[in-house]
């Protein structure tokens, strides 16, 4: 087995999920200014639906990837309409505790509903390849692929369909936005509803190749959160370019540099870099 | 129609309010630990057991001290884990419940050692459910620890994989409390009998996502064996991903996997040359047998009895039986005294605890188990009896 | 102006004091004195957290480390070293305040969210550091046995004891939250004070008057990681345990939760938040499952109708009353 190719094989891998999940959370910050913290409790949600409807309804998979992409971007429009629009006015820090009650909310009424245990998707992709001394499965293959496929997609929405360019030209200018005749209001809910799915995507993306439980969400919010201030808040080159920065710096750092510090490297990278750019890698000069 | 509507809801207030009036007398019991959030499980899992003994001695009657017939009241509080919160639970059961509280069970050693500041002048027993011999080291006069030292239940997989042939060991631990403990266990074990490790490393459960990296890291040093100790559901993803990886060696498991609970997200053959601790559902036990009959009948036939339930759901009822023997359901000192004159307790000494020591450690045994050509071989008694007499009940490798 | 003692700026903190002083004296029950401690403890730890975020406008989402920090300086001083409350407790602040300063330095360059999560990336460190530093921390094992605050000896041979006696911690820790409450008081009022709100309000604004916002903000940090470093010690010696956990990003948000409820930038609101947020959580353990569930939409509910918290809504309501006399 080769470590060096491996490591980077298994950054790319986590790298790409994690793009998928800042993507999601940089769109939501850059138009309603929302830091959404319960962000990954939707990627919960995701992954709880497509396991739903894999082993108990018997569904295709890639059908149940996109129901629960569907389902999660109805939610998230609940979720802009109901919480986050009664704010749109006050500070970012009311939207900020808004989405600490959201956590609350979502992840124990998933324990409730679902019960505290962990849940595996029956066996999918589990084929081996080995090539260059690296070992992959073809569901992890599936994952890298389909996560670009994704972030390929959103790039195409937003350069080619309308609502694409109004919520481009809302992130750009909001006041201006307004004023050229744009719904505001109506972008924001599409936002919150299409990061929404690109998280549940995730979800559904990496749920089977780990377990599925209601507090499966924390473990990705605060490392999408140091993705998203890494490459500079509302940017979404920076969102795709420091997920996969992340996974690698986390797979090789936990590899040659520390074990025993493993899970500071993505926190000490970040606190690093807005030490010498105060502003992330691409964000904007104030 | 609507006089006839205040009629009823002041009559069903009226029976609300009179009901405890109905009743036998009761003693309460309370319960602090983990509800929700990523443990929301393992509390469950003790809580149940304590609910299952409850509910079977409250439907025989109750028990009968000094002449008089009770019945148990439980109150469970959740503690997220967090030690000032399990002071909270434990002041407010204190408080609030009538009677107060004769025993608080908890299952986690910070809680525990907590509420060791103050449990014997509010005066309650404890029952820890911890593999941590911290807490009784304090001198706590009320407390009382079913589950043996972590040292003593990795004794028997140690053994069990140095036979097999394994030396060079890694570890992929838990970075929680259990977890560091065992890895330093684990680790001056394995040196005493001469084998090597090559790699240590700790996983946080709650904030990693994928085991790749760790494995990948730790396979590079051609390990042939993996010692585990986490929660059994990630734990056999790790198993899974090695062999993915390629790993063909051993496992050896600390007494958090479950092997049972393992099997049910990872295939058998996966989990071939596993070493670990026996389920407590599948000791060659026939009182276990039946604990184990009576707790599918309760929770599900999907449900699995758990050492949680089992040790609690036994402590509860050495409880019951100590009460009756010292003739008092209201002070502790006097029930924790008798305690060790009724153990075992006949037929719910599922666990065979049979022994007190003086710092309030219940001695028990176990069973190791190993997977051998996808299915579990059969169980290998390991008797507490020669280890603690080398070791006793509170030692740690330093 | 009116100077009046009836006043309702005067006339309202004189009967709250009067009530947190009285309260003890009318109850035995434990589980109450249990709950008034603890809301002295993160009475600070909120009134802390509000200097730095309501007045001076920074988002610090590091507050649980320095509570942790505080906790950890004390408790490991009495511990390892055998040193006395009274010494620890202290040194514990100014430990707190010097991480304060050390982190303070690089991270108050940024701002807003890059502030926001920038620090809570520093609380997350040092959780960790605290969690795997075993040989001074113990790690996950945690510190053991930290004792109660050193006998305080009074003239005529009397002496205040405080082990096992909730009644004296009460008062000692009210006593500290009464002392924090009057230095923040007078900080806000000062000088500096206005120039925390200052540079709050536009940081180039109050530049151009001659404000050196960067000084500003790290004295309103320091001070502020000063206090959560007092709560944090108080926190050490009355549970007598201290783990990691303690100094997680969580705590950060519970706090920032009490300040947000109550009311952020008002003297009152932390206290509020503090005193109230835990009691309604206890309030809720007889929904058992549904606890959390109704406390995040309870969140929710109150950051939507009441934007600035209990006394945000009260202020409207006074507001309101005074309108419709005149």
């Amino acid at each position: 087995m080769d470590l060096f190719l491996q490591q980077v094989i298994n950054g790319i891998m986590i790298g790409s999920v994690y793009s998928l999940v800042a993507l999601g959370l940089t769109i939501i910050y850059g138009i309603l200014g929302v830091p959404n913290f319960a962000h990954g409790s939707l990627y919960m949600l995701g992954a709880y639906f497509s396991f739903l409807l894999v082993s108990a309804g018997g569904v295709n998979y890639w059908l149940a990837i996109l129901i629960s992409m569907a389902a999660l971007t109805v939610i998230g429009m609940l979720i802009e309409r109901i919480v986050f629009r009664p704010l749109v006015n006050a500070p970012h820090l009311n939207s900020f505790i808004a989405a600490i009650g959201l956590i609350y909310v979502i992840d124990n009424v998933a324990l409730i509903v679902w019960g505290p245990d962990f849940k595996r998707f029956p066996p999918l992709y589990d084929q081996l390849y080995h090539f260059l001394g690296v070992t992959i499965t073809l569901h992890r293959i599936i994952i890298v692929i389909t996560a670009i496929a994704l972030i390929v997609l959103l790039e195409l929405f937003i350069k080619k369909t309308a609502i694409g360019s109004a919520i481009e030209a809302t992130a750009q200018d909001r006041v201006g936005a307004r004023l050229s005749g744009i719904n505001v209001t109506r972008v924001d809910m599409w936002t919150l509803g299409l990061g929404t799915s690109l998280a549940a995507a995730a979800g559904a993306l990496i749920g089977p190749i780990l377990l599925v439980y209601p507090a499966m969400g924390g473990a990705v919010t605060l490392k999408a959160f140091v993705i998203i201030i890494l490459g500079g808040m509302g940017s979404i080159p920076g969102a795709i370019l420091g997920g996969f920065i992340l996974g690698l710096i986390e797979s090789l750092g936990g590899a040659y540099l520390t074990s025993n510090y493993h899970e500071v490297l993505a926190f000490g990278l970040l606190v690093t870099v807005l030490a010498i750019k105060p502003t992330g890698l691409f964000g904007k000069a104030h | 129609m609507k006089t006839k509507m205040i009629i009823l809801i002041t009559g069903f207030l009226v029976l609300l309010l009179a009901a405890p009036g109905f009743a036998s007398d009761t003693i309460s019991i309370g319960f602090t630990g983990p509800l929700s959030g990523g443990a929301a499980k393992y509390g469950n899992n003790n809580l149940k057991g304590i609910q299952h003994a409850i509910d079977e001695i409250n439907a025989a009657g109750g028990i009968a001290v000094a002449g008089k017939q009770y019945t148990f009241k439980l109150t469970a509080l959740d503690d997220k884990y967090k030690p000032a919160e399990t002071v909270a639970n434990a002041r407010r059961l204190m408080s609030t419940m009538s009677p107060k509280p004769i025993a608080i069970f908890c299952p986690h050693s910070g809680g525990i050692l907590a509420m060791e500041r103050f449990n014997e002048t509010e005066g309650f027993l404890m029952h820890g459910y911890t593999d941590n011999v911290a807490v009784l080291k304090q001198g706590n006069k009320l407390v009382v620890k079913a589950p043996m030292s972590m040292a003593f239940y990795n004794s028997g997989p140690v053994d069990m994989g140095w036979e097999r042939g394994y030396r060079k060991a890694v570890l992929l631990c838990g970075s929680h409390e259990a977890g560091k403990m065992a890895e330093k266990i684990f680790q001056f074990q394995w040196k005493e009998k001469g084998g090597e490790i090559l790699e240590v490393a700790s996983i946080d459960f709650k904030s990693v996502t994928d085991f790749y990296p760790y494995l990948t890291k730790a396979l590079s040093k051609s390990p042939d064996c993996i010692y585990l100790y986490g929660p059994s559901e990630p734990s056999a993803m790790i198993v899974s991903q090695a062999r993915e990886l390629g790993f063909k060696g051993g496992f050896l498991l600390g007494s958090q996997c479950k092997m049972d609970e393992m099997a049910k997200i990872t295939p058998m053959e996966a989990l071939n040359n596993t070493v670990g601790v026996c389920p407590v559902g599948m000791m060659p036990l026939p009182l276990m047998q039946t604990y184990s009959a009576s707790y599918k009948a309760k929770f599900g036939a999907d449900a699995i009895p758990t050492s949680e339930s089992a040790f609690n759901y036994e402590v509860m009822y050495i409880f019951a039986e100590a009460m009756k023997k010292s003739g008092t359901v209201t002070d502790p000192y006097k029930i924790r005294e008798v305690i060790k004159d009724v153990i075992p307790v006949g037929e719910h000494a599922i666990r065979g605890m049979k022994k007190l020591t003086p710092e309030g450690q219940f001695i028990s045994g176990y069973f190791a188990i190993q997977i051998l050509d996808n299915k579990f071989t059969d169980p290998i008694n390991i008797d507490p009896g020669p280890w603690y007499d080398k070791y006793g009940a509170t030692w740690l490798p330093e | 102006m009116n100077k009046s003692l009836l006043r309702p700026g005067f006339l309202i903190p004189a009967v709250i004091v009067l009530v947190a002083v009285a309260a003890p004296l009318f109850s035995e029950n434990r589980y109450l004195h249990h709950l008034m401690i603890m809301a002295c403890i993160w009475g600070i730890a909120a009134t802390a957290l509000n200097l730095v975020m309501g007045y001076a406008g920074q988002v610090n989402l590091a507050h649980g480390a320095f509570f942790g920090i505080g906790a950890y300086t004390s408790g490991l001083l009495m511990l390892k070293l055998g040193i006395g409350f009274w010494i620890a407790l202290p040194l514990a602040c100014l430990t707190a305040a010097l991480f304060g300063l050390l982190i303070g330095m690089p991270s108050l360059r940024t701002k807003g969210a890059y502030f926001a999560i920038g620090t809570l990336c520093f609380n997350v460190i040092v959780t960790v550091i605290i969690d795997r530093w075993e040989d001074l921390t113990e790690g996950q094992r945690g510190l053991l046995g930290i004792p109660s605050p050193s006998p305080i000896p009074l003239p005529f041979g009397l002496t205040i004891h405080f082990d096992n006696n909730m009644i004296t911690t009460y008062y000692l820790f009210l006593a500290m939250l009464l002392v924090t409450l009057f230095i923040t008081r007078r900080i806000v009022t000062s000088l500096t004070g206005k120039n925390f709100r200052a540079v709050k309000g536009n940081e180039e604004l109050a530049a151009s008057i001659g404000i050196n916002p960067f000084r500003t903000k790290l004295i309103a940090f320091v001070t502020s990681t000063f206090f959560a470093g007092l709560a944090g010690g108080l926190y050490a010696s009355y549970i007598g345990f201290l783990s990691p956990d303690i100094s997680d990003f969580h705590v950060t948000f519970e706090v920032l939760i009490q300040v947000m409820f109550g009311g952020l930038g008002t003297m009152a609101g932390p206290i509020i938040g503090a005193t109230f947020l835990p009691m309604i959580s206890e309030t809720l353990h007889a929904l058992a499952a549904y606890r959390m569930v109704t406390y995040g939409i309870m969140l929710i509910v109150v950051i939507i109708f009441l934007p600035s918290g209990i006394m945000g809504g009260l202020k409207l309501l006074w507001a309101k009353r005074t309108k419709a006399k005149s």
